[in-house]
């Protein structure tokens, strides 16, 4: 179990891609890369696993200066998003192949595969061919390969991905219990957003090859640190705002439209009076309510019924805005005028 | 959280720091190496250094030795001058002819078999691939026996019909031409076929719904689909052609490939190195041409080939067809079975009959008794096992370096590997006994030329392209996430490439290495120019046989590598089985 540390590492192709990193991923700690195809997410984790050099910045396992170290001595496990498995080998030769290469003795070895494929739900498999797998098969198999080494490190390449969704949401709960059983330091490189947050402890959002926010996924998901962010998990009304006045605890600002609100202040600079910065409004925290009480006031355009509730599209003024609501009796209809306001939870300050 | 905000802000801050660094666009970083690369490097050094040994610096001697006697100015005025330039006029001719013939015949032949059904349509399709089993010297002869003054063909229309011979045989330019069209079609047929069976018939479908006629649908649907097919076929064609020497030398042209081992015999060996140097320079550029040509995007259908239906030919065409597939399928049969009838003849009983008059299986029973006809083929099949081996180190190493190498460098250890293939094998030879006639520096000290060791060196160059080329093809289907896999696990580059490159492409090494062993085996073209005077391989003993009319003998060798070669070609066909994608074919210069 050993902590990473990215430091200041930076990867550029060009002038169009440069990517930025710098943080530490803790021992034993489920740290995902998330952010949507192109960010640079597989090229940090790459570069983790040593088949892409920095451009500069160091990569130290525990104090451990890896930056220079050839893939195959940097002592991690990969599963990979097509699987990689060996087409030549069986099952259990493909589970045992990084325990032949430390020359495991056969006996051990044996042991080994066979309480991997125990582990994974494969007992019996270790003779067959890979393609006389099933999908999610073969992704149990590339786990169990990468996780019989015990590897100081494990990096998941969004090793879901090629999965159907029962059988994706089945599979992540699976990750998650064999990685907290192993209790290995573990990147996690997904698109995904709802799979971050269920099975992560900490989730770096990333756009562009910048990190917008570092954070636990209930920090990423309440707190967001950007609108970037505040759109990309979950859903989001980012609604521009004007600071209008300040303290040491909160923020007061102005929306279009005119109302005012009080949030509380986020730790991110600089703030004055007059900075435009913009709010975070989750849909499921806001509801209609009388004129006087709404932040904004706008029509109802379209109606959208998801079972529990209805998610209801406002246009006001130059915004549209998403409110999820419960299925009530007395609820608006397409045309009507109604005044939306923030009935639970919390608006958040991010920056534009 | 608190602990994660204050990397956050560390991250922030840092990377606003970089962006406020101003980038130079244009101005390169230094690179780090990639750790893992160092081992792509090693083997490419490895290769490099090869190839530069026995193909780049034997070719620069040529062109050096081109400038010395009487000078680089002298020497090529002798060659303008001279009939060297007669010849490569001719040269360019008769290889012009044969892209033509190779084209109509192989495209015609493609667009029977795989668009129209007729009786005799499968027979035919096999008959098709009869002239890769050919080999080189011997298939040339069959001709000569066939179709010459004395042939087999004139002699019967003369016997039955009262046709002078003379007005029906094919000799000299014509035979030589005639020789071309029937062995080289292939490079037109096997890509046209290939094009023809793997286009979406819907796209033709989308053509007729929209109102065009069978004529516009050909004219533009489906031969702008071919061209690339055409194109590299006619490249491939001329390249061949040009360099070929077995026919021109059985007709007796005097075609530039006949002129250099003609000067070189002679002893006039500048003038030699001038037109060899010519003649290269030609063939690499055709090489170029190819690679230029392959390299740019071409037409690929979006979805999978679909079965088609073919057309069914009825009334009086299905007999038509029927007959001209018979007739087809005979002329394409004609020349291995010539040679196999040849070789129970009796050695010198065969003179003005149409067929060999007297039969027997003695041809056989020496050749594996007499201790001098058993030398030749011993010679052959050893040689061509070592140069084997070689080529299969160089040329899978290369493979591997084109296919993993990032960065700069690439495509010219992949044209210094291809070269040998588009360099002519009378070309070759004379490269290696300029570079290896007598020890210098250079060729550290090896003086290989009178010994044995020359031939394997020569079939070593002439073959690593068919390694390389397979290899490569191999390599292409493999992913290198597989390899990445493996390294992360744990394997060294040299481990992965032992438990999971080589393995993946073992088949594809395997059906370039038989090639290569075959066509090592058939050798002529280069073997003439530079085999040691007592160890004659079976091709120049061959040829040696039939110059002093042993036809006989000279069949059942030429049997035997039939045989051979037939074998292989089973074999290479069961390896390529379940795989998908084009196959590469690569076939001998004659």
């Amino acid at each position: 179990m050993l902590p990473i540390t990215l430091d200041r590492i930076r990867k550029t192709y060009g002038p169009a891609t440069d990517i930025t990193m710098h943080t530490t991923i803790g021992a034993g700690e489920l740290f995902t890369l998330l952010g949507p195809s192109g960010c640079g997410k597989s090229t940090l984790l790459r570069v983790i696993a040593g088949f892409v050099a920095p451009t500069s910045g160091r990569i130290l396992f525990g104090d451990n200066d890896v930056t220079g170290t050839a893939p195959n001595r940097r002592d991690t496990g990969m599963v990979f998003q097509n699987y990689a498995l060996f087409p030549h080998l069986t099952v259990a030769e493909n589970i045992g192949y990084g325990l032949r290469v430390r020359k495991v003795d056969k006996r051990s070895r044996a042991e080994r595969v066979a309480g991997a494929l125990d582990q994974v739900g494969l007992t019996g498999y270790a003779d067959r061919r890979i393609d006389q797998l099933s999908g999610g098969q073969q992704q149990r198999v590339a786990l169990a390969r990468a996780v019989v080494i015990t590897p100081a490190v494990l990096l998941l390449d969004e090793p879901l991905s090629n999965l159907d969704a029962k059988l994706r949401e089945e599979t992540r709960a699976e990750i998650r219990q064999v990685q907290t059983a192993a209790g290995i330091t573990t990147v996690y490189v997904t698109h995904d957003q709802a799979e971050a947050l269920a099975m992560s402890d900490r989730v770096a959002v990333l756009d562009q090859g910048r990190v917008h926010q570092i954070d636990s996924p209930a920090t990423v998901y309440h707190r967001p640190a950007t609108a970037f962010v505040a759109r990309f998990i979950g859903r989001s009304n980012v609604v521009p705002a004007t600071v209008v006045h300040l303290s040491d605890h909160e923020v007061t600002v102005t929306l279009p439209g005119g109302a005012s609100m009080t949030v509380p202040r986020p730790d991110f600079e600089p703030i004055a009076i007059g900075t435009e910065l913009a709010l975070s409004l989750r849909p499921e925290t806001l509801g209609f309510t009388t004129p006087e009480q709404g932040l904004l006031q706008g029509q109802v355009t379209a109606i959208e019924f998801t079972g529990a509730t209805r998610m209801y599209t406002v246009a006001a003024a130059s915004l549209t805005v998403l409110v999820v609501a419960p299925d009530a009796p007395g609820r608006p209809d397409v045309g009507d005028r109604v005044a939306v306001g923030l009935t639970s939870g919390q608006a958040w300050l991010v920056r534009p | 959280m608190t602990l994660a905000t204050t990397e956050f802000s560390a991250s922030a801050t840092d990377s606003a720091a970089q962006a406020g660094m101003p980038e130079t666009p244009g101005r390169r970083r230094r690179r780090r190496v990639r750790p893992g690369d160092r081992f792509v490097y090693l083997v490419a050094a490895a290769v490099v250094a090869v190839l530069l040994f026995f193909v780049v610096v034997p070719m620069a001697y040529t062109a050096v030795s081109s400038t010395r006697g009487k000078g680089a100015a002298a020497n090529y005025r002798a060659f303008l001058d001279g009939g060297s330039s007669t010849a490569l006029l001719l040269s360019v001719g008769i290889s012009l002819a044969s892209v033509l013939g190779c084209g109509v015949i192989g495209t015609l032949l493609a667009v029977a078999v795989t668009r129209f059904d007729f009786p005799g349509r499968r027979i035919l399709e096999v008959a098709a691939l009869v002239p890769m089993a050919l080999p080189p010297l011997i298939g040339a002869v069959s001709f000569v026996l066939l179709y010459s003054e004395t042939g087999i063909v004139p002699r019967t229309l003369a016997h039955w019909f009262g046709i002078d011979p003379a007005t029906v045989s094919v000799g000299g330019v014509g035979g030589v031409v005639l020789v071309h069209v029937l062995t080289m079609y292939p490079f037109f047929y096997l890509p046209v076929a290939a094009g023809l069976a793997g286009q979406d018939s819907s796209l033709e479908a989308a053509a007729y719904n929209l109102g065009a006629g069978r004529i516009r649908v050909w004219r533009t649907i489906i031969l702008p689909m071919l061209t690339p097919a055409l194109v590299s076929g006619a490249l491939v064609t001329f390249m061949i052609s040009m360099a070929s020497f077995t026919a021109p030398q059985l007709y007796n042209v005097q075609t530039l490939t006949m002129e250099i081992v003609g000067t070189q015999t002679g002893g006039d060996q500048e003038l030699a190195a001038t037109q060899a140097t010519v003649l290269a320079v030609v063939s690499i550029g055709f090489l170029m041409a190819m690679r230029w040509y392959q390299g740019r995007r071409l037409h690929r259908s979006l979805s999978k080939g679909t079965q088609r239906e073919r057309t069914v030919s009825r009334g009086p065409t299905r007999w038509v067809s029927a007959v001209g597939a018979v007739v087809l399928t005979l002329v394409l049969l004609a020349p291995i079975l010539t040679v196999v009838l040849v070789s129970f003849s009796v050695d010198n009983s065969w003179t003005t009959q149409i067929l060999p008059p007297a039969y027997t299986v003695a041809n056989y029973t020496t050749l594996f008794t007499d201790p001098g006809s058993l030398l030749p083929m011993s010679v052959s099949v050893q040689m061509s096992l070592l140069a084997t081996v070689g080529a299969v180190l160089l040329g899978v190493a290369a493979a591997y370096v084109v296919a993993r190498w990032r960065g700069p460098g690439r495509a010219g250890i992949d044209v210094m590997t291809m070269l040998p293939w588009a360099l002519p094998g009378t070309v070759v030879g004379l490269n290696l006994v300029n570079a290896f006639n007598d020890p210098q520096p250079s060729n550290l000290g090896l003086s290989l030329v009178g010994t044995l060791w020359i031939l394997p060196v020569a079939y070593l160059v002439r073959f690593v392209p068919l390694v390389f080329r397979s290899s490569s093809a191999a390599l292409d289907t493999v992913d290198p996430g597989l390899e990445e896999a493996a390294r992360s696990l744990g394997a060294g580059p040299l481990h992965v490439l032992r438990t999971v490159t080589i393995p993946l492409i073992a088949k594809g090494i395997l059906a370039g290495a038989l090639l290569a062993f075959v066509d090592g085996v058939g050798e002529y073209v280069a073997s003439v120019v530079i085999y040691p005077a007592s160890f004659p391989p079976l091709s120049v003993e061959i040829y040696n046989r039939i110059y002093s009319s042993e036809f006989g003998t000279a069949a059942a060798y030429g049997t035997l590598q039939i045989a051979l070669i037939l074998l292989i070609l089973i074999v290479g066909n069961a390896l390529q089985r379940g795989r998908r994608g084009p196959r590469h074919h690569l076939m001998r210069a004659t």
